[in-house]
């Protein structure tokens, strides 16, 4: 079972992409064409897709003299809470410990995960018919290597171990950047939907690195998925009555007519 | 550099400045952030916010071309506030020496300009001499006439106004720096500076590096742990090829090129280049021993070991002189090995169609290069919607693959002069060979071609001791790069064992000991340890010279020879140490002296080479053993850094009446219009990408880094872009007075314009990777930049420059 | 953060073909029910436009499938935390029970036996699934358009009834089943008009900036809003409604066929518009 998470330390990210090269090497993923870099940006492009399994997010806040430039990391995020294990038709998406992993013997690539995932990670590839994301390098990692991308990274803003460790790790950085004057510094991903796989350290608020706030956690969300069935029934109940009424009111018509016309005779 | 990679993380303050690790040694980032986590700060000066900027505790937006003017200012401020290193300043550096009465600095010029020639007699510049030749010296630092109190005066105009009108720093920003920094001045604080392109690649560029020379040794921060004046090369094995003689005006290990007028004779250059005391005192050793290396047994006493074969210097061979004649259809035939000049060079219309007056042109590469596609329908014509007709250049071109890095064996010299070997991976594909090969080849086929001669010019080129194999071994090239005694054939262990008679050969001195055979390759040593904890690792690879790893560390301990600062030591003396017990310097780092000479030690009167330096003289390679902040011989421009501006510039100098370098020489021809303001009203720099390298054909033909940074892009505040009608994404048009290129605008804050004298000035900066032919294509930066460099090195200014940007239609 | 597309045409298309069927079988029920067996011909007639459009619905279930070959892991896995799993039971268990009203005669009767009342209220119970699991699996998603409100469902489920009820009214000639249906068409409009409002004021007001941008989406659009203005407001309810005021009886297969459009319209702007918006 896998225990282990990965600590993305956004403040020492230095934005080189290493890691995005190291994952489509590794992994043997093509690269794909992009026109250009988003506007007014290094940042190639804002979505994950089967081909690219992790992007690295550009940033720029320019306030009077000062300036920052952020960076930050995403990919699948191996929830605990995973949406994409939860409604997953064919089981093929499934939790082993942190990892959320994928058995691509089973996948039948109907794409529900797709759009479940709350972090757009999870992506079809036209080609092979089933959906591919980052897969936490469990191929390494289960021969004691680390994932590619933390192997890659030059500026030790990766680490891989214990996730309780990492979790601690993050904690303690976010407290040396606030005791530095970054206010709004924190974690994300340590209780974020039960708790995901990749545990940041934020120099900011997560909508700055085009995180989620409050990531939904609605596809786990059973008990809401039962209302929703019942909205669902009420509403078909309700539209059920005008077809009922005016069918019933025609066999009421036709009977006291009938029963009226048995008086006159 | 002084120091090497690793030693960063000694550091309390990094100064950062003309330079961006962050995103062009990404690798050797890791040692700067373990100095962070260990509470160092990070100083950032760069005119763009860079992703080095991005992780800075301060950062200063400088005005491309005024780095003497920043520096000035934080040499003042050390001055000033008395945060120099007093006992190391007065002790290891040349502060207190006398300079002549004769010297003088008016109105931008040192003494001894002569306008015609655009160049400097230094005769004033020089020390007053006692009788016995030794330097005159106030040890108080009273005098006026000391080389502290001159640079004091000098420095005095560099006020933190002055730094703000020059450089666009605001002056409490700048101090707040010069505050930062100099407190490293402390004998238990260490300092860095780091620097690359940014420092180097202009007019004065040498002259950028000597006032963070000054700066390092006033505060004592030359041959500590985590100190030093380090620049960040710009390619794996540079430092390498720069010790074997990169440079067209030196042979290899950095030892003077030569001259037909100065030096018709071996007598003559040997008694003009050797200096009588310090370590170069040695000087015919090394240079005898690199003549027996290239002539073997035909390199006798009797011929001079060769001498005469030798083709001597009569001009200036540097790479904008290369292309100055080839437009001039002087230069017929052109080789050209690893390297794009059709991207890389200044000047690039210029450069090109300086190659269509070519004869023949061989280019030795991995990929199709620009230069070697120089003459086909890809390039695009200047100034025109035009492509290059292949019918209308007369050029034969010949193209040998190369094959890459990983294919053949080798030594690589990183920035910190550590000399790896790596092994050959894997087999080179189809007909490509290693460099070797095709080297070796030519060599064999010019021999073979000229075999019959007896004319005399041809007998050194048949002359030559040549025998690699008939496949080229890298081990018998790196045998010979060592040395060996001549009879035996042993290698050496240290360059102290070379001779000028002709009993050792030696391709260069400074490697001496890095690969002494097979089985004694010290370049492939891989041991992990570090007793001493500042980061040495002596037994991982061999840094030159003799596994030095930080050098003049004997200035990282005081007159005693106790360490300045115990927590960061690097060498001590020992008074029982050594194998006769009589006293030696131990401790984490090869000694860079005299290994017995007690710090107490006198220099002997007449002495020569080192016995004529004290036990207190750590910078053995200079005459007089000390650090120089005033340098009365070796560079052509000055013996201070004063700020001049760049080439092209915005505004006249504020400092003098001396517009740009005095002594940079400049072209003039058609191809070498000069801009000016008026027409030109943009500050252009150039710069590098992580995901692109240097012209770019290695990584624009890579798939996975175009998907990271597609194409050609030009940078500019959105405010600019305003003021022009220009969104992102538009296509844009950039000028020069030489040329223009087409280039997506990229709209961000990271680029302002700069406050110069208070006015505003804007700018905008260009990634300098593209060129015509790859994957991906795009215009070259290089087609705006001017045929101008350094006076010394000759270097390209290519960080200051002006333009005009519009908005251009689509394709 | 742009998300990656996850359901094209086929599943679009697939819950509108779901919702007529399932409405018609739903509504034909439920007036059978009513009528105590006389509308048998409407439920017959309600018979043979589902049974092809469920056999369609799943020949685009499996065309839509990137491994369609491996369909049998939909029924061999234990999922039932998945709205899409339970569908694929629910899908198989509406055909059988459609499936069996075929063996009823088509011919009006003048009371429901027991057991007819049992399959027709199966019927109406199986055609609800159909419709509100198709609703559930979009709210079961992180898509702001689907997941931030329970409006979906409910929504589904009154355009299943609305386009099964059009559907019926195209095969059904002039006369008072055919009045009734067109009368209980009318109500189902305005519930469903209303309920998209409330969707979107929902979105709009109460669901954050990424609630509001999915509502925009869908409203201002060059295409998800072309179609939602044009073929769902337009078409779909408006000219609908506009005729009915008018008693322009005349137009009965015209309205049928713009509340057909308008259905397929609606499912084209849930879907597609659900995927045009960012996540964050």
């Amino acid at each position: 079972m896998t225990t282990q998470a990965v600590l993305v330390d956004t403040s020492r990210c230095i934005g080189c992409r290493a890691c995005m090269v190291a994952c489509k090497e590794w992994n043997e993923l093509p690269a794909e064409h992009v026109e250009r870099t988003l506007p007014g940006s290094y940042q190639n492009r804002d979505d994950l897709t089967s081909q690219t399994w992790t992007v690295v997010h550009f940033a720029e806040q320019a306030s009077g003299d000062d300036m920052r430039w952020l960076f930050a990391k995403t990919q699948c995020m191996h929830c605990a809470d995973a949406a994409c294990v939860s409604v997953c038709p064919t089981g093929a998406m499934q939790k082993d410990g942190t990892l959320t992993y994928l058995d691509e013997t089973k996948c039948i690539g109907e794409g529900y995960c797709v759009a479940a995932c709350p972090f757009g990670a999870v992506a079809l590839d036209e080609g092979k018919g089933i959906v591919q994301k980052c897969t936490l390098c469990i191929d390494r990692v289960e021969h004691g290597e680390l994932p590619a991308c933390v192997k890659a990274c030059p500026a030790d803003a990766l680490e891989f171990g214990d996730r309780a460790q990492m979790v601690a790790v993050a904690e303690a950085r976010v407290g040396t950047l606030k005791g530095r004057g970054l206010a709004r510094a924190r974690t994300y991903g340590v209780d974020e939907l039960g708790g995901l796989g990749y545990v940041y350290v934020l120099q900011d608020d997560p909508s700055v690195y085009q995180l989620p706030e409050r990531p939904s956690a609605r596809p786990v969300d059973i008990p809401v998925q039962a209302r929703d069935w019942v909205a669902g029934a009420a509403a078909f109940g309700l539209g059920a009555i005008p077809v009922w009424w005016v069918f019933r009111r025609r066999t009421r018509l036709a009977s006291e007519a009938a029963e009226r016309e048995g008086e006159v005779r | 550099m002084t120091n090497h990679w690793i030693d960063f993380r000694n550091a309390d303050v990094i100064m950062i400045n003309g330079c961006n690790p962050a995103e062009n040694h990404p690798v050797a980032w890791h040692w700067i952030r373990t100095a962070m986590d260990r509470g160092a700060k990070l100083i950032n000066i760069d005119p763009r916010f860079t992703r080095t900027s991005s992780q800075a505790d301060v950062y200063a937006r400088i005005r491309p071309g005024t780095n003497v003017a920043f520096a000035g200012g934080l040499i003042d401020h050390i001055l000033q506030n008395e945060r120099y290193q007093k006992p190391y300043v007065v002790a290891y550096t040349n502060a207190p020496m006398i300079v002549d009465d004769r010297y003088g600095f008016t109105d931008g010029l040192f003494s001894g300009y002569d306008a015609a020639t655009r160049s400097y007699a230094n005769a004033t510049w020089q020390y007053k001499r006692n009788a016995d030749g030794t330097p005159q010296r106030d040890d108080t630092l009273a005098d006026p006439r000391t080389v502290f109190q001159i640079m004091k005066r000098h420095y005095a105009r560099y006020t933190p106004e002055m730094v703000e009108r020059i450089t666009g720093i605001p002056k409490a920003k700048a101090v707040e720096i010069y505050e930062l920094f100099s407190a490293t001045g402390r004998p238990d604080r260490a300092g860095t500076v780091l620097y690359a392109m940014g420092q180097t690649q202009a007019t004065i560029g040498t002259q950028n590096i000597r006032a963070l020379a000054i700066t390092q040794l006033l505060l004592g921060n030359i041959g500590i742990a985590g100190g030093g004046v380090n620049a960040l090369r710009g390619e794996a094995n540079v430092q390498g090829a720069t010790d074997m003689a990169l440079l067209w005006q030196d042979v290899p290990g950095y030892m003077g090129i030569p001259r037909q007028a100065a030096h018709p004779t071996l007598k003559d250059y040997l008694a003009k280049e050797t200096p009588a005391t310090g370590y170069w005192a040695n000087k015919p050793n090394f240079f005898v021993s690199l003549l027996k290396a290239w002539w073997g047994d035909a390199a006798t006493a009797a011929n001079d070991f060769g001498y005469d074969w030798l083709p001597k210097a009569k001009g200036n061979y540097s790479v904008l002189e290369i292309f100055d004649s080839m437009w001039n259809g002087k230069i017929k035939g052109f080789t050209v090995i690893g390297e794009n000049p059709a991207v890389g060079s200044p000047n690039q219309n210029k450069v090109r169609e300086a190659m269509e007056k070519l004869d023949w042109l061989v280019v030795a590469d991995q990929w199709l290069t620009e230069t070697a596609e120089f003459w086909s329908a890809k390039r695009p014509l200047r100034d025109t919607a035009e492509t290059a007709d292949p019918t209308k250049i007369g050029t034969e071109v010949f193209f040998l693959p190369v094959a890459s890095f990983n294919e053949r064996a080798g030594s690589y010299t990183n920035s910190g002069r550590w000399i790896q070997w790596m092994e050959k991976a894997v087999e080179p594909e189809g007909d490509s060979r290693s460099d070797l090969w095709i080297v070796d080849r030519l060599y064999k086929e010019l021999r073979k071609a000229y075999a019959g001669s007896t004319a005399a010019k041809d007998r050194g080129l048949l002359s030559l001791a040549w025998d690699y194999g008939d496949d080229p071994s890298f081990e018998k090239v790196a045998l010979e790069i060592n040395g060996y005694t001549y009879g035996l054939r042993e290698p050496i262990a240290s360059f102290a064992a070379l001779r000028a008679d002709g009993s050792t050969a030696c391709g260069n001195w400074i490697y001496a000991g890095y690969f002494q055979g097979h089985e004694k390759n010290r370049a492939a040593a891989r041991d992990a340890a570090d007793p001493g904890g500042v980061g040495t690792y002596a037994g991982w690879a061999y840094s030159w010279p003799v596994n030095r790893r930080i050098l003049y560390n004997r200035a990282s301990a005081d007159l005693a020879g106790k360490p300045w600062d115990e927590k960061r030591k690097v060498i001590w003396w020992d008074p029982q140490g050594g194998a006769q017990k009589t006293g030696s310097w131990v401790g984490n780092d090869v000694p860079d002296f005299a290994p017995a000479k007690a710090p107490g030690a006198a220099a002997k009167p007449g002495g020569k080479a080192l016995d004529a330096l004290a036990g207190t003289d750590p910078f053995i390679m200079k005459p007089d053993g000390r650090g120089w902040l005033f340098v009365p011989s070796g560079l052509v421009d000055g013996p201070l850094p004063e700020h001049y501006e760049p080439f092209e510039s915005p505004v006249g100098n504020v400092m003098s009446p001396v517009a740009f370098n005095p002594v940079s020489k400049v072209f003039s021809g058609a191809a070498d219009a000069k801009g000016a303001a008026g027409d030109f009203p943009v500050i252009a720099t150039t710069f590098r990408l992580t995901e692109h390298y240097q012209g770019g054909s290695e990584t624009r033909n890579r798939p996975w880094l175009i998907e990271l940074q597609p194409e050609m892009f030009v940078e500019m505040s959105p405010a600019f872009a305003a003021k022009r009608g220009i969104v992102d994404g538009d296509r844009v048009q950039v000028e020069s007075a030489r040329g223009s290129v087409f280039a997506r605008a990229l709209l961000t804050e990271r680029i302002q314009p700069f406050q110069v004298n208070g006015t505003s000035v804007d700018a905008v900066a260009l990634p300098w990777h593209w060129g015509f032919a790859g994957l991906s294509s795009g215009h070259s930066a290089n087609v705006l930049t001017a045929s101008i460099g350094d006076a010394n090195t000759f270097i390209q200014e290519d960080k200051a420059f002006l333009v005009r940007v519009s908005k251009a239609g689509p394709q | 953060m742009m998300p990656p597309e996850a359901f094209g045409w086929e599943i679009w298309l697939y819950f509108f073909l779901g919702g007529v069927a399932g409405g018609a079988i739903a509504a034909a029920s439920i007036a059978d029910l009513a009528r105590d067996g006389r509308e048998r011909p409407l439920v017959m007639r309600a018979t043979l436009i589902a049974l092809p459009l469920l056999a369609l619905s799943s020949v685009l279930l499996l065309w839509d499938l990137g491994r369609s070959e491996r369909f049998l892991n939909l029924l061999t896995a234990w999922r039932p935390t998945s709205p899409m799993w339970w569908g694929t039971w629910i899908l198989i268990a509406t055909s059988g029970a459609t499936g069996l009203l075929l063996l009823r005669s088509s011919r009006p009767a003048a009371r429901l036996t027991l057991a007819a009342r049992a399959l027709l209220s199966l019927n109406v119970l199986a055609a609800t699934a159909l419709v509100v699991y198709t609703g559930v699996l979009l709210t079961t998603s992180s898509r702001p358009l689907w997941s931030a409100t329970p409006l979906v469902p409910v929504i589904f489920a009154l355009s299943a009834l609305s386009t099964g009820i059009a559907a019926l009214a195209l095969v059904s000639r002039a006369g008072p089943t055919a009045d009734d249906l067109e009368r209980a068409d009318t109500a189902i409009l305005v519930l469903e008009g209303a309920a998209i409002a409330v969707l979107l004021a929902w979105l709009a007001l109460a669901a954050g900036p990424v609630g509001a941008r999915a509502a925009g989406v869908v409203v201002s659009d060059l295409l998800v809003g072309g179609v939602f203005w044009i073929g769902v407001v337009g078409a779909g309810l408006l000219l609908p409604l506009l005729a009915v005021l008018w008693r322009m009886r005349s137009l009965t297969l015209v309205r049928a066929a713009l509340v057909l459009a308008g259905g397929l319209a609606l499912r084209f702007v849930i879907v597609a518009g659900g995927q045009a918006a960012p996540l964050v």
